[in-house]
This record gives structure tokens, sequence and C-alpha cells, in this order.
């Protein structure tokens, strides 16, 4: 299954026959598809279908089985996990993962220590003055994304501490510090309330609107075809459906995905 | 002065200790459940007899085994990277526990099960104290900025680590080496500092005395492990009045430190300090 157009413009993100396999269990299967600079992308199924395996194996926390990924033209497909995030792309998870021990200004540090923030290892012993300015470098721009989320005031506060959407949103945030060209976003919508749902959506298209990519997986159709403007479909590991949103939700196999055989999905 | 000359050894075992305590706090911080750093302690008290009988300068002792043991300890590293947990907590002990019977039949070389004795002493309360301050400061240093932050992600969450670009492995062996550095280092003054080294300075009871330090005091910053070293290695001495009693004094305070303080004394205390300054915002407001 191919939803391919890389002629024009030039594909941010390609995969070519995407595969990842699980022992016997065939979790995405041969998945091609492109993304182009500046949009923002869905990503829907059925549980199980393989959209997180499929983000695992763009981010490379998961191996893939066959298939090649581009990013920016360049093939990552063998790449080591941790430098998936000095190219450009950086993601959430399906569950919170902020850190308690930190708080929201450090969890958003994390972000920010990988671009270029990990380099000095002997300045921390030796070289104060350096160690000094790469620590104001990491704390600025974590305070860039924080305020980006619209969360600066809360930077000493523990995590922990904040209600479910805040979290997501210093996930976002801690992403966001990565500087990234390329955004993933695993469901940051999940056990949300509907104007924590509204604020994030908002979110994701103003950093499309600054130029990143962002390719959402949500479980919410209604949000996802409303705001994305091209939407991948998988089911059973397998790319069903790709293109505009609502002409990809009447597809018959997209309901039948969905609903089952004969359903309609007003969305 | 008196105080001070009477408890002299104790001062000194404590101050070893703390480099000991903070060689398995700065692995547990990364979440690598390693012992090895007893086993270099053993071999660097060896290594610091031995050198010491033969006329090394203590500095060039401490240095030499220091760098020795964090060299071997990231070769170590390097095998026992895909082990966690539980699994890699074994595989340490296994290398700690088959020390002393390898310098049991060490012959002459190692003493035997006897050990050495009639070590130099070449080491003294003041250079201990201000290697332990250097120690203590090479280690905050980890625990600040971006190596402490990776360090907390590491123990936390791998795959969040490495999506943050955070080299798991390379910080892994490089926190086995950096323990096993720390043991080597604490061994080697053992060595020098107390005359007698023999193959028990490996043995289970000393391995678990030194978990306790890291995991009482707290695992996550090196002052649990100063305060954890100090409390261990004291608390015999002050329960000393209960006479026979005091080994299940000291048991049972513990088990209640660990029930009461998953997070060690410094969490309690941080958590104390904490809450209070909560109570007087909340009373100022």
């Amino acid at each position: 299954m191919t939803a391919t157009d890389a002629a024009d413009p030039p594909a941010l993100l390609e995969t070519k026959g995407l595969s990842v396999t699980f022992g016997g269990v065939k979790a995405v299967v041969g998945v091609s598809l492109c993304l182009e600079p500046g949009k923002l992308y869905g990503l829907v199924g059925p549980n199980g279908s393989g959209k997180t395996t499929f983000l695992n194996a763009l981010s490379r926390l998961v191996r893939t089985s066959a298939g090649q990924m581009l990013f920016n033209g360049r093939d990552y497909t063998r790449i080591a996990d941790t430098a998936v995030a000095s190219i450009g792309i950086a993601r959430t998870f399906q569950s919170i993962r902020l850190l308690s021990q930190l708080n929201v200004l450090e969890n958003v540090q994390l972000g920010a220590d990988s671009v270029g923030g990990r380099k000095r290892t002997l300045d921390w012993w030796i070289g104060r003055r350096a160690a000094g300015r790469e620590t104001r470098d990491v704390a600025n721009r974590a305070m860039e994304a924080l305020d980006r989320v619209g969360l600066s005031a809360l930077e000493k506060r523990n995590p922990a501490t904040l209600s479910y959407g805040l979290q997501r949103r210093v996930e976002v945030a801690r992403a966001i510090a990565m500087k990234p060209r390329l955004l993933l976003l695993d469901e940051p919508t999940a056990g949300m309330r509907e104007d924590e749902r509204t604020e994030l959506m908002e979110l994701s298209q103003s950093l499309v609107a600054d130029g990143m990519t962002v390719l959402l997986v949500d479980h919410n159709l209604r949000m996802i075809t409303s705001i994305s403007e091209h939407l991948f479909v998988m089911h059973f590991g397998n790319l069903i459906a790709s293109g505009n949103p609502h002409d990809v939700m009447r597809q018959p196999d997209v309901q039948v995905a969905y609903i089952g055989r004969g359903a309609d999905v007003a969305v | 002065m008196g105080y001070f000359t009477q408890n002299e050894v104790l001062f000194q075992q404590t101050l070893v200790y703390m480099i000991l305590a903070i060689s398995i706090q700065v692995v547990l911080r990364c979440g690598v459940v390693s012992l090895a750093s007893v086993g270099f302690y053993t071999l660097g008290s060896y290594a610091g007899a031995i050198l010491s009988k033969h006329g090394w300068p203590s500095l060039v002792i401490i240095v030499v085994v220091t760098v020795v043991s964090g060299l071997v300890g990231y070769g170590f590293g390097r095998p026992l990277a895909r082990l966690r947990g539980l699994y890699l907590a074994m595989a340490t002990l296994a290398f700690d526990l088959v020390l002393p019977v390898l310098l049991s039949n060490g012959g002459s070389f190692t003493g035997g099960s006897l050990g050495l004795y009639g070590i130099p002493v070449t080491v003294n309360t003041g250079t201990l104290l201000a290697i332990v301050v250097v120690v203590i400061y090479a280690i905050s240093q980890l625990e600040r900025g971006w190596m402490g932050r990776a360090s907390l992600a590491l123990r936390s969450d791998e795959d969040l680590a490495r999506s943050m670009g955070i080299r798991v492995a390379r910080e892994r062996y490089l926190a086995f080496a950096v323990s096993a550095g720390l043991g080597g280092l604490a061994g080697s003054l053992s060595g020098m500092l107390f005359r007698a080294v023999s193959p028990s300075t490996a043995s289970f009871g000393v391995i678990t005395l030194v978990l306790a330090m890291a995991i009482i005091g707290g695992r996550e910053s090196w002052l649990g492990a100063i305060i954890g070293a100090y409390l261990v290695t004291w608390l015999p001495v002050w329960l000393g009045f209960i006479g026979l009693y005091q080994d299940l004094f000291f048991g049972l305070i513990l088990v209640a430190v660990m029930l009461f303080f998953p997070d060690g004394l410094l969490g309690a205390i941080q958590l104390g300090v904490s809450t209070l300054r909560l109570r007087r915002k909340q009373i100022a407001t």
C-alpha cells in the first residue's frame, strides 16, 4: 500500500515499505508514506492497528524488519536510536513520561539538552565559564518552549502536582525544546477534557504555522479530521488509506475497519 | 583532640566508606544495580597494600589504582550492559564473591586466607579528607546540569532517554567506570591506612553494609551516600551501651528507615523541608 508522492515538494520524511515484526506478529506491514514540511498530518486506526509501533519505528525505538526511512532525503533506517533527536525528530509518548524528581523546567531542559548541550563533558569539571554559558543556553531554550505552551509560570512546580492536561503540555514543551523539524505526537489528547483538547490542537496548529511538521496519532476522529491537512489510516499494520481527511473517512475500507461491514461513519 | 585521636580509625573508616557508598550511589542513580565496586574495593585494597610494600609513593598508587579500576570497570561494563535489575546485581555479586576465593589461593602474593599484614601507613587522615572532598566535588558536578538529568532519565525511562538523544549505553559504561574507579580508590586508601588486608574485604556482610549506606542515605544524591556512610559506620558505636542487642537494634533501625523512608533519609529531609516551606507560604498568604 502506498501513499507516496515524493516528487514535489521535497519530502521531509519518507518511508518505503516499512515493516516491523515481533516474532511471528506483523505489527507494521510495508507502510510507505511521505510527509511534506510544514504540514499537520493525522494518523488514525483502531486499537492494535500498529500506529504506535509505526511511530516507534520512525523514532528507532523498535527495529524495522524491512523497508527504508528517509529524513530530509537521507536514509536513517540504520542509525542509532539516540541519534534520531539530532537529525530533527522529536516525539511524545502515549503515556505521560515526565520525571517526578525534576521540576517542570528541568523536565523541559532534558529536551533542550539534546540540542548541542551534551558535548562538553569535561567542562563540568574544569571549565566553569563554558558550563555556565551552556546552562544558560539550555535554560533559555527550555523557558522559550515553556512559554510557547503557556506554562512559564509553572516552571518550578513538580510535574506530578499538575493536572493531566498540563502534564501533556509539559511533554509537548519538552519535545519543542529539542527544536525538531518533525514532531510525532502519540495520542496527546487521550484522557483530556474538551477544553484541554482544543488548546492542545491549537498549539499543534501554531507549531505547524511556524514551519514544523506534525504527525498526530489520535482516536478522536472528529477532531483529527478537522485539524489535519492529510490523514493516514492504519489497520492490522497496513496503511489502508491516505489523503484528504474527509474523503478518507468516507472510504469503505476505513468505515469497515472502524465500525464493521456496512457501517457509515459521520465525521 | 583526645576524642579525635581516640576515634581516628573510625573517622578514617567513615571517610573510606563515604567514597565506597558514593561508588554504589553513582550507579544506583543511573538505574544500574551494580555491586561491582565492592569487588574493585577489594582489588584496590590489595593493590594499595602490595604497591605500598614495594615502596611506591602513595599519590602514585592512588592515581594508578583509580585509573586502572576505572578502565577495567569500563571494560567490565560492556559485557554486562545487556543485563538489567536483579540479573545485573547477581552478576556483579558473583564477581565480588569470587574474589575472596581467588585471593585466598593467591599464595604469598596475596598472603593466602590470612591476607597481608604489616603494610606501611602512607596516608594520613588529612590527605584522606582532602580526597573525599575532591570526590564529592567531582560527583556533585556529575549530578548537576545535563548529566544529572540524563542519569535520572536513564533510571526512570530508557525509551524516553533514547528519544531525548541520551546515549544510554555510553552513560551506563561511564557509570560503571566511575563506580569501579571510586571502588578502587576507596580500596587503595584502605590498603594504605589500616596496615592489613584480607580476603574478607569483599564478604557478603561488607556488600550489604555498603548497599545499606547508599539506600538508607538516599540514592538521589552524593549527600545521601555521605549520610548513609556516616550513620552505618557510627550506629554500632552509638548503640554500644545496649551490649549484645546492638546488632538487633541496628537491624531494626535499618528496616524502619527502608520501610518509612523509601527515598532514604535525604529524601525524608527534603520532603520535610519542602512541607515546611509550603506551610509557611500558606500561612503568609
